[in-house]
């Protein structure tokens, strides 16, 4: 202890900031002063939009369109139950569902066809054959009828006013297209493993979503749950083949002229994976798709074309850089720092640690002071310094797994997820587009 | 002698003949179809037709039927070996009634098996045999005179004392008694306790004022006349008593006579099977010789029934011969089966295929691919690619319907049963479905046959109470025990929503069972005190004496709790139920109050 404290004085606070530089260069400016320096302004904005969200609301109730709830998924007939109900319970009422199985080999299509017959799903679809997640949506989009599409997954369950907030921002401003809403994790409880997801996805999304929707690089609405307007989905051709598919329509949206935002208040909570090994196969699908769509697909957003716009330039720059540059930089910057100071080794890696954790509480500072039910929140506090390792070393690995595999492999066509015929077709067309450019 | 023509197509044809001449029939021809000569046939005053294949004998009919130039009335009688063809022929001829005393006198020569009772089967309905008692000889003078002029009713004897009338009571069966319960010396009532020893199923009483009626209705009397009577009055009575006789005692001894016979003929004609034949102008497809022609029409279905019955009690044993599905309206066999739209009941549907188009994942029906140019081929919507080789680049893992009526998109449409006779439509998971066996006779259906066996009463069941009169009456007892001491009663009733469109969907049989299994429930969860009117299948009204409101609560709670999971069990809709109740007042009439909880 002694030998540390003596270290870091010799060291002084210029030594201190040279050995993290990463972090207060790099980390710091995006992490943690950027949503300090909006929060007040959201805050400001929330206040004097107050009127608008009211004159909204009215419209809403009075034109009272109708929405159109679809929902695709394989195996997913155990959740039909609780999401129908789950239904129900909303304050918007003029909705349909439309529920898809995609060629389901479990009870789905029984409990399916049960519940249409009970009238809780209006129309249910089956495919004999699977043909992955997209086309199962596409499917669903072909046969409703309302105005504004929302997304679903199966597992989720919505907070009662969740419909009304999430086609709300559209009669905030009609230049809106796409609304991304807030998912939340309900079985937080279960492991280790669950209550650092919530962390995360209170960071990520609640914290997160936020700050890039009021800076306009917002750059993912969550398939799980999702609201579009429907002339817009029609006119990007609905969803492409998958996995990281909610991404690549956003990202199509984005070319378009409408805008994608954010919904705080629409929240949806959702199961997460309650093991570390099956969080590792969730996160690999999700992180290759920055390649092969950011990277890969969507890279003329780069190039100055006729589409060019600099919200979308920056929005796919800020995941480039953040998500897959400098998580290359940090392995050289970790080993830098390893090779200097192996005689202090032990110093340096206790300051990482303590100088993470206080981030980390500081971030979670935001998250207590936007997010509703403060004190379920406040409960997760303990986990915090565990979120260090999970954040800095567990999620980076998988990261960098995940990029590397798919910059030179092409993993993500061979993803299970998304059957085999489709993945490869849709190899081709992408890879037909990389020739391009 | 009357002259016959016969019409045979095998060779026992002359064997026949001869036999019908020895029973004193003049057979004037014997020719087959083919061979009969029209101006021969209208010299004649019958025809038998023989043959075992209904059909063949049904088309020959037709051709005799419809000889333009017929003057004479001909009188197809038919005849068979197995005659059971020939007689489930008859009942398909509308006014060929008066044949069948012909019928059943040439069978009685044939076979002298066959006794009397087959033609007291076919008599018309008995007039009510009518017993007066009356010490008012005016009275009694004119009252017989109104019950005379009704044919429905013929007037046995008509005594002043009672003495006389248990005499001819002794004697004789009568089917209505009408006592005056003042009688001179003896209370009427004291007697109707007599009569009913002597199994008289009809009591009606007489009296100049109706101070007598609560005592008479607890004996179970039939009817309560005051004098004077009017023939208006009479009728009214009438409708009841038919009524009454049709529902219980009726129809089942009916029934079972008609099972007599039927084991009767399995066992003289020794048809062994005795089994359904097919039949197109039968409505349930198949007869039952000798029984199918004996119950209605509109029942048909009714024969299965009484075979039924008869196995259960033994005297037949049934084989797996046949299955079927019947209209839940009319039992008719004859339903022509169609996919519908569930939501607009059209039939006017379209089946498409989906197509997914793998490498952009758009997925629709296959007219979305369809182009202008070329019909087979397909193009995507989405990505105005050709597509290429199913299995490969593309590929149709399901179907849709759609509705060209009301656009309705579904994958799976409700099958419709319609009824061809009465036109009913419904599902099919409604339809009700039901084993035609095969019957053969048992040593105890024999035993039954020679004699040596009597036949066991078929029973109804339980009636479900309904009778809203005995409900007030009960109601207003309820008040008057209420004004005289002090204590708690409740009035309640227990609504069950859209009832009525269930037991419309489920059709007759199993709505019926519904209703037997709620009315069980019923009894079973309240209290024996309690008072239950059935009144509407989707309204039970309740009185619950000495009950506090709370218990009357927690009385329909728990109840409305059981029956809300019966409903559950047998209907996919949902149904649900409400109770109210309130404490009955005195100060107000039972419709009243009734009426109030009602609208409340």
């Amino acid at each position: 202890m002694e030998g540390f404290l003596q270290f870091w004085e010799n060291e002084g606070l210029r030594g201190f900031f040279y050995i993290f530089w990463f972090y207060f260069l790099l980390e710091f400016p995006r992490h943690l002063l950027l949503d300090y320096l909006l929060l007040p302004i959201i805050y400001l904005n929330k206040k004097k939009n107050q009127k608008a969200d009211h004159e909204a609301r009215r419209k809403l109730w009075e034109e009272c369109p109708l929405v159109s709830i679809i929902i695709p998924g394989k195996d997913e007939g155990k959740n039909y139950y609780n999401l129908v109900t789950s239904l129900q319970e909303q304050t918007y009422r003029n909705f349909e569902v439309i529920v898809v199985d995609d060629g389901s080999g479990d009870d789905t299509k029984y409990i399916g066809r049960d519940l249409e017959q009970r009238g809780k799903i209006d129309l249910f679809l089956r495919n004999e054959v699977r043909g992955g997640k997209g086309s199962a949506a596409n499917l669903a989009l072909n046969y409703t009828r309302g105005k504004y599409i929302l997304h679903l997954d199966a597992d989720c369950s919505f907070f009662n006013d969740a419909i009304e907030e999430a086609i709300l921002p559209f009669y905030k401003d009609e230049n809106i297209g796409a609304v991304s809403c807030a998912l939340e994790v309900r079985n937080s409880g279960e492991s280790l493993a669950t209550a650092f997801q919530t962390i995360e996805y209170l960071l990520t999304i609640n914290v997160g979503r936020m700050v890039s929707s009021s800076l306009g690089i917002l750059r993912i609405v969550s398939g799980a749950f999702g609201a579009f307007r429907k002339d817009l989905l029609l006119e990007v051709g609905g969803w492409d083949v998958g996995p990281g598919l909610d991404g690549d329509i956003t990202q199509k949206i984005r070319k378009t002229k409408w805008k994608v935002v954010f919904a705080p208040k629409a929240v949806a909570l959702t199961d997460v994976p309650v093991t570390f090994s099956k969080l590792a196969k969730q996160r690999l699908r999700w992180n290759r798709s920055l390649v092969r769509f950011r990277l890969r697909k969507h890279r003329n957003i780069f190039f100055p074309n006729k589409g060019f716009r600099f919200s979308n330039f920056f929005s796919s720059l800020d995941n480039i850089v953040y998500n897959q540059v400098l998580n290359f930089i940090w392995w050289f910057y970790l080993v830098f720092l390893i090779f200097n100071h192996r005689d202090h080794l032990e110093y340096i890696l206790i300051a990482i640690f303590l100088l993470y954790t206080i981030s980390k509480f500081l971030e979670f500072g935001v998250v207590l002071f936007v997010s509703h039910h403060k004190y379920d929140k406040i409960k997760l506090l303990p986990y915090l310094p565990g979120m260090v390792f999970y954040t800095g070393y567990f999620m980076r690995t998988i990261r960098t797994y995940a990029h590397i595999t798919e910059l030179f492999l092409y993993s993500s066509f061979n993803d299970p997820w998304n059957p085999q015929k489709s993945s490869s077709e849709a190899k081709k067309i992408e890879k037909d587009l990389e020739r391009v450019f | 002698m009357a002259k016959y023509f016969l019409n045979e197509n095998d060779e026992l044809k002359m064997e026949n003949a001869r036999r019908m001449e020895q029973i004193g029939l003049d057979i004037a021809r014997v020719a087959t179809e083919k061979e009969y000569n029209w101006q021969e046939l209208e010299t004649c005053d019958a025809v038998i037709l023989e043959g075992s294949d209904a059909q063949q004998l049904w088309n020959f009919l037709q051709i005799i039927r419809s000889q333009p130039k017929r003057k004479l009335y001909l009188k197809p009688v038919f005849l068979s070996r197995t005659s059971s063809v020939a007689s489930s022929l008859l009942p398909l001829f509308d006014g060929m009634e008066q044949d069948i005393s012909t019928m059943s006198a040439i069978f009685e020569k044939i076979s002298s098996k066959i006794d009397k009772l087959s033609r007291e089967a076919f008599r018309e309905k008995k007039a009510f045999k009518v017993a007066v008692i009356d010490d008012d000889k005016l009275f009694l003078t004119m009252f017989s005179r109104i019950i005379e002029d009704n044919p429905s009713f013929e007037l046995e004897w008509a005594v002043q004392n009672i003495g006389e009338a248990v005499e001819r009571l002794q004697n004789q069966q009568i089917d209505v008694f009408f006592v005056d319960v003042n009688l001179a010396g003896e209370s009427g009532l004291k007697l109707i306790e007599k009569i009913k020893s002597f199994s008289v199923p009809n009591i009606v009483i007489v009296s100049a004022s109706p101070e007598h009626a609560l005592e008479a209705i607890e004996l179970e009397v039939s009817d309560y006349l005051v004098k004077p009577i009017g023939r208006q009055r009479l009728d009214q009575l009438l409708t009841k008593l038919v009524k009454n006789e049709g529902q219980a005692e009726g129809k089942v001894e009916k029934e079972n006579h008609i099972l007599r016979k039927t084991l009767e003929f399995i066992f003289t004609r020794n048809m062994e099977p005795y089994g359904p034949i097919r039949f197109l102008n039968a409505k349930t497809g198949y007869i039952y010789p000798m029984l199918s022609e004996n119950v209605f029409k509109e029942i048909e279905n009714s024969a299965l029934d009484i075979l039924e019955h008869a196995k259960n009690e033994d005297y037949l044993e049934s084989e797996f011969f046949e299955y079927a599905y019947f209209c839940n309206k009319c039992a008719n066999a004859f339903l022509h089966y169609r996919e519908s739209c569930p939501k607009c009941k059209s039939l006017q549907l379209q089946q498409e295929d989906l197509v997914h188009h793998f490498r952009c994942a758009y997925i629709g029906p296959v007219s979305d691919f369809k182009n202008q140019k070329n019909q087979h081929e397909l193009i995507c919507p989405k990505c105005d690619k050709k597509l290429k080789h199913i299995g490969v680049d593309y590929d149709k893992p399901s179907l849709v319907y759609s509705c060209l009526s009301c656009k309705n998109v579904f994958q799976e449409p409700d099958v419709m049963a319609k009824c061809i006779a009465c036109g009913n439509d419904d599902k099919v998971e409604y339809l009700n479905g039901r084993e035609i066996p095969s019957y053969r006779l048992t040593w105890r259906g024999e035993q039954i046959v020679k004699g040596m066996l009597p036949l066991a009463k078929r029973e109804n069941g339980e009636q479900i109470s309904s009778d809203e009169i005995y409900f007030y009456r009960f109601f207003f007892k309820e008040i008057d025990r209420k004004s005289e001491s002090n204590f708690e009663s409740c009035l309640a009733f227990l609504e069950i929503e859209n009832m009525e469109t269930v037991y419309e969907e489920m059709g007759h049989k199993k709505s019926q069972e519904l209703q037997r299994e709620i009315f069980e429930l019923i009894r079973s969860e309240l209290p024996l005190s309690t008072e239950i009117n059935f009144g509407t299948p989707h309204q039970i009204w309740f009185i619950f004496p000495d009950k506090s409101i709370e218990r009357t609560h927690g009385y329909l709670k728990k109840l409305q709790e059981r029956l809300e999971s019966i409903l559950s069990d047998n209907i996919s809709r949902n149904v649900s139920t409400k109770y109210r109740a309130k404490p009955i007042s005195t100060h107000q009439s039972p419709r009243d109050q009734i009426a109030e909880l009602k609208n409340e």
